[in-house]
């Protein structure tokens, strides 16, 4: 039996369909990664070596690492919030997790199809709009803003604004609205908090270039 | 240590920036389900796409001090690939198609045939037994090999050197065949 014959057959029933037994995800990080004791990693090992679903997710895991180190990266390079606001270990995290956001509310990322291209990535969409927005983006505003504006998409038949504070929570929903541009309702105005910072972002409806417009970011000033 | 992050970059949007990010993981995992993982081919990547970017979100919303943003990305990622990839998994009705038939021609293109699998199961049978009379870093060895893994990931993997992850495995397969081979009339 030559070696690919054999491989066949070890592996033909190694995929177990209960999968109750296997180490959790973050053991098998672990394993992976190397970060483990050497009685727990011969453990893992005798495991990983029966479990062709094990297997594979450890060839998976080791896999992501570069992949991770150029995502992180590439996100580092993202713009920064004001220096003032954040401290710059917990930017990176906020910032993703701001911009994160963005793509799943939006449901963004499942519809490629709908984005621009970016010259030479294709089915990536292009950059946002930044200008033409009220309040603009990184505003500083002594009151709650009243209403929002942003700029108009030709083909659009429809705006959702969707408003998150700084940790990517979303406080509120506008009603789909015709015009580019929704008041803040009273109550919403409210119960935003001075010194605190805040974003939003625009989805549309219809035959447009643009899925998703922004984000944009306010400050109100402190008390 | 602090991240190496730069403090300020050439402008660019964020949103668009993670889209393209998000995009090209769509692709990667695609790319790498299919080149590593052969029994999950079947699998819709679309399907782990937002789980995986809801997760990494609420990592990071929970996560207020990051020390090493790529470490922690690189954990979070990993982990809810792998959480993702099994709850996908468990939801599917249908069994996995196995990575030797994906190669062909489509699952549909080869009914397995009763006395193939019946001959095929036999052999596991005995592969596995010969494996469980090896010595335990031999047996880990050849196991590693036997599931595709090279005698580096395997040095990696269980702590050996290189030199050591092909001794073993070199000696161990040459065990294993040994121990599988037809004996011959008058062999002990």
């Amino acid at each position: 039996m030559n070696d690919d014959d054999l491989k066949a057959v070890y592996r033909r029933g190694s995929h177990p369909l209960d999968r109750t037994d296997c180490p959790a995800a973050d053991q098998l990080f672990a394993f992976a990664t190397g970060a483990v004791g050497a009685p727990e990693r011969e453990h893992l090992a005798d495991h990983v070596a029966g479990c062709g679903a094990c297997a594979e997710e450890v060839r998976l895991v080791r896999a992501l690492k570069p992949w991770s180190e150029d995502m992180a990266e590439r996100l580092g390079a993202a713009p920064r919030r004001p220096r003032s606001l954040w401290s710059r270990r917990t930017s990176f995290g906020l910032a993703l997790a701001a911009a994160l956001s963005l793509a799943v509310v939006g449901g963004q990322l499942l519809t490629r199809a709908h984005r621009a291209p970016v010259p030479g990535v294709p089915g990536v969409r292009g950059p946002a709009l930044e200008d033409s927005a009220s309040p603009p983006s990184d505003a500083v505003l002594r009151q709650p803003p009243e209403r929002f504006v942003w700029p108009s998409q030709p083909g659009a038949t429809g705006y959702r604004l969707r408003l998150f504070d700084e940790e990517a929570s979303q406080l509120w929903e506008s009603p789909m609205v015709e015009e580019p541009g929704t008041d803040l309702p009273v109550a919403e105005r409210s119960d935003l908090r001075p010194g605190a910072s805040y974003f939003w972002v625009v989805e549309t409806e219809g035959q447009v270039r643009r899925r998703q417009l922004g984000p944009w970011w306010f400050r109100l000033e402190g008390r | 240590m602090p991240s190496p992050l730069p403090d300020s970059t050439p402008a660019s949007d964020p949103d668009s920036r993670l889209q393209l990010i998000l995009a090209e993981y769509g692709g990667w995992l695609r790319r790498m389900l299919h080149k590593l993982c052969p029994s999950r081919r079947g699998i819709q990547v679309e399907d782990l796409e937002q789980e995986v970017a809801l997760r990494i979100l609420r990592s990071l919303r929970n996560g207020r001090e990051i020390e090493n943003p790529t470490s922690f990305l690189y954990r979070v990622a990993a982990t809810a690939t792998v959480d993702a990839l099994r709850r996908v998994e468990a939801r599917r009705e249908e069994p996995l198609i196995s990575g030797d038939e994906e190669d062909g021609d489509g699952p549909e293109a080869r009914e397995p045939d009763p006395e193939e699998a019946a001959r095929t199961a036999e052999l596991g049978r005995r592969l596995r037994e010969a494996l469980a009379e090896l010595p335990d870093n031999r047996r880990r060895a050849v196991s590693f090999h036997l599931q595709g893994f090279t005698t580096q990931e395997t040095a990696d993997l269980l702590g050996w050197t290189e030199a050591k992850a092909r001794n073993l495995t070199y000696r161990g397969l040459e065990d294993l065949r040994r121990r599988l081979s037809p004996k011959a009339p008058g062999d002990p």
